[in-house]
């Protein structure tokens, strides 16, 4: 069994990358291996945000990852200050920053980019999207 | 600890990556990690001084590349290749790094135990 | 030995030329995403030919390109030119010693 941390930076929409890296991560699971955390970075962050409302008829990128954290159990970090930029704020960080309205969700944890170097030591592998 | 090697691909101020990538290599190496930087493509234009990165509507995150001697990020590789394509002498660069040649980029990347780039 | 991770268009984007520039003779090239399309050009088919390649099967069913990339693959030889699915991708990122992606 190895242990994988998978950075996502390619947003919700808009680009492919999210989707090859939640196939990723199913994959990984499948094969018997562990996901430390998937750590959401540059415009990765928007997938935790729980206001997207595509069409029936599309894929829902944010709805993906939700339902896969929690039949798995998998860790969804956001690195906090890429989040904070592009306006992705928890209940917390909207508080803090006076602001009266938050979008990420539950299921993805803010954290701060030492959560991606304490994954990259504990990981056999870092896999990037 | 692990060694880790960032490698800039994206030209300054067009896109954010080049910020965010420093910000990636910074904190690598306040967690102790032992980091290496990579320049290439057009990213080598990092290192030109006298950038004014505010008129481009960018944060100034030129100027933490002096602080990278206090990080303990000695190893900063410039891709001569790119550096020629775009016109650029060694003498040129703001920071102390060195101009590698491809071969040498290649080891580096070999030789550590995770690449990010950006 | 590294995975080389390619995911963006060889027309739009210098990913995979900034990789081969860097490539070792023991690495790989797995190319996903739109960079599955580079495979339709002669160029690209010639300076892919001597390198280990993986090219994930979805990207290239989701593009129509499956019988075309048949074609292409022919003439190249079979222990260097792998189709594979997320999983032989998982299996791959573990034999190799780690996965840059461009």
């Amino acid at each position: 069994m190895s242990k994988f941390i998978i950075q996502v930076n390619g947003s919700v929409y808009g680009s492919s990358a999210s989707f090859r890296a939640l196939a990723f991560c199913q994959s990984v699971l499948a094969n018997g291996h562990d996901i430390i955390t998937v750590f959401f970075y540059q415009d990765g962050v928007t997938n935790s945000n729980a206001l997207t409302c595509p069409a029936s008829d599309e894929i829902d990128m944010h709805a993906q990852w939700q339902a896969f954290a929690q039949r798995h159990q998998v860790s969804l970090t956001n690195c906090v200050s890429a989040a904070l930029r592009r306006g992705v704020l928890s209940q917390q960080e909207a508080v803090e920053n006076g602001k009266s309205h938050w979008n990420s969700s539950e299921h993805f944890s803010m954290g701060g980019l030492g959560e991606l170097v304490v994954g990259i030591e504990k990981a056999d592998r870092l896999i990037s999207f | 600890m692990k060694s880790v090697a960032i490698v800039f691909r994206h030209a300054p101020f067009g896109s954010t990556s080049g910020r965010e990538g420093l910000d990636v290599a910074m904190l690598s190496a306040s967690f102790e990690q032992q980091v290496s930087l990579i320049f290439t493509d057009e990213a080598v234009l990092h290192l030109l001084s006298g950038q004014t990165p505010e008129q481009a509507g960018a944060k100034d995150y030129l100027s933490a590349l002096k602080a990278l001697p206090l990080y303990d990020i000695d190893t900063v590789l410039v891709c001569s290749e790119s550096m020629q394509q775009l016109g650029l002498n060694a003498s040129e660069l703001s920071i102390d790094a060195e101009v590698a040649s491809a071969d040498m980029i290649t080891q580096t990347l070999q030789a550590v135990d995770e690449v990010l780039v950006f | 030995m590294i995975l080389h991770h390619i995911q963006t268009s060889a027309s739009t984007d210098n990913a995979l030329s900034t990789c081969l520039r860097y490539l070792h003779p023991n690495d790989s090239i797995l190319l996903a995403g739109d960079a599955v399309n580079c495979l339709l050009q002669p160029r690209w088919q010639q300076r892919l030919a001597s390198v280990n390649l993986f090219v994930l099967q979805d990207d290239i069913h989701a593009r129509g390109l499956q019988q075309r990339i048949d074609v292409i693959a022919k003439p190249m030889s079979a222990e260097l030119f792998h189709i594979i699915d997320y999983s032989n991708f998982v299996e791959q990122s573990l034999k190799h010693s780690k996965v840059i992606t461009w």
